[in-house]
Parts: C-alpha cells; structure tokens; sequence
C-alpha cells in the first residue's frame, strides 16, 4: 500500500495499479484465511450461542473468548473489506491515468485508512492468537 | 501531503515488522507469566509505531498532525486505564469455574448488594 501511494506521487498508471492489486490480492488472501478458520470454529461448536460446546468446566469463560473473538475479527474483517472496494476504485481510476504528481490525495487518504487497519491488527493479532497459550 | 521517501526505505521497514511478528510469535511460546502480555505489547507498540511513522508518513507530518495523533493515543490511554482499573478491582475472577460464578451470582442475589433481603420482582 505505500508503494502504490509512492507510486501514485512518482510512476505512472501501470505500477500504480499493480501495487493496489497487490495490496488487494493480500486483503484477500487474509479474509480467506479468516473464513477458513471461521469454518473450523462453527464445525468445532465454537460459536458462541445455542450450540456453543466445550467441555470443560471453564465452558463460559472460553464462550466469552470467542465473543471478543467474532466481535473483533469480525469487525476488522468488514473494515477490510470497505478497503479492498475502495482501493478497487482507485485501481480502476489508477488505470485511466488519474494520479500523478500533482494530485494522489485519494490514493494517500486509501493509504492511511489500510494502515489504520493493519495497526488494529498489529494488537489484535498477539491478543487473541497468543497470549492465552498460557 | 508527504513526499515520497526513496522505497528502498518502505521495504526495509516491511522487513521490519515481519521480523518483529517473528519475535511475538516466538515470545509466546515460552512462559513468562504475566510478562507474556507486556512483551506482546511493548512489541506491537513498537510495530505500530513504524506503521506510524513511515508507512502513515508521521515522519514527514507536521507538528500539528503529530500533535493530533499524540492527543488520540492520550484518550486511548484513558479509557485503557479506566477498563484495566475495573479490571484488577474484580470480586469475582477470571478464570474462576463456572460453577463458583454461579454460586457468588446466587449469593449476591439472596443477599442483594447491601446484604438486605432481595425485593420480590414481579
């Protein structure tokens, strides 16, 4: 994402569009991991609810877990999924020769709103992938 | 509006950070107690910071975009202050079995808060 927002300021249309693809090919590759590991959730009854199923005495503590769990990846999910729309658009306008030196306010706004993403992220991952190993 | 660094830059912060995920990775799989969650979060700070600073351009950014990003992580602090400080002053605890926060739940109910009867609700 910040070499398409360089490329925007410096290159022409055609590196430009293939940063923004790339970004989005690996927004992509993340919701199909997510969509994976929510498949494995519902097959293991792990959605909180009705069919929630754990054995263990801690049953509520983990239904609440996963709570945070859905809430939050869930939300991040739909954050990126804003982002990859918006930077098709710009892949498109990319395309017809719309940013250069001059103007790439759009591209630079696309780019703040992706790494304000990726920092959510940055403290979701270690929070609800690591730190209950213990 | 920032100008765009030389990339050579962009790459070695990328680097960066998949090394720092790396570390986190590692880090938890060795037992540090409570200092597990320090470590993971001194760590994604670090991370986020890089984000920050050159992929955001905070770097490049004048003093009055950095004073705002400054001011917001300051209400964050806050308000993480306020929920952790709910958090240590618990009655009941995590990870306590269900079966004790059930029994605490039923006995705060027959006693009430201020240890008078529980009124009957219709």
């Amino acid at each position: 994402m910040a070499r398409a927002v360089a490329a925007a300021q410096s290159q022409g249309p055609g590196a430009q569009v293939r940063w923004l693809i790339g970004t989005i090919l690996l927004g992509l590759a993340f919701l199909g991991i997510k969509a994976w590991e929510y498949a494995g959730k519902f097959e293991d009854q792990l959605v909180p609810g009705r069919n929630f199923s754990v054995a263990s005495e801690f049953a509520a503590v983990e239904e609440l877990f996963f709570s945070f769990y859905f809430l939050l990846t869930g939300l991040h999910a739909i954050h990126m999924v804003i982002g990859i729309g918006l930077l098709g658009y710009l892949a498109v306008r990319a395309r017809m020769g719309d940013y250069d030196r001059s103007y790439f306010t759009p591209v630079e706004m696309a780019g703040l709103y992706w790494h304000f993403v990726d920092l959510v992220w940055i403290f979701l991952f270690p929070m609800l992938y690591l730190l209950g190993r213990h | 509006m920032h100008i765009a660094p030389d990339v050579s830059l962009y790459r070695n912060i990328f680097l960066c950070l998949i090394a720092l995920t790396g570390v986190t990775v590692s880090i938890a799989f060795v037992d540090l107690g409570p200092w597990n969650v320090l470590v993971a979060l001194t760590v994604a700070s670090t991370k986020a910071l890089l984000v920050l600073l050159y992929f955001m351009g905070l770097r490049w950014a004048d003093r009055l975009i950095r004073f705002g990003v400054v001011s917001a992580v300051f209400a964050v602090l806050i308000l993480l202050g306020g929920v952790l400080n709910d958090d240590f002053h618990r009655q009941i605890r995590r990870f306590q079995p269900v079966q004790e926060i059930r029994a605490s739940l039923e006995d705060l109910r027959v006693r009430g808060l201020d240890g008078l009867p529980a009124r009957e609700v219709d």
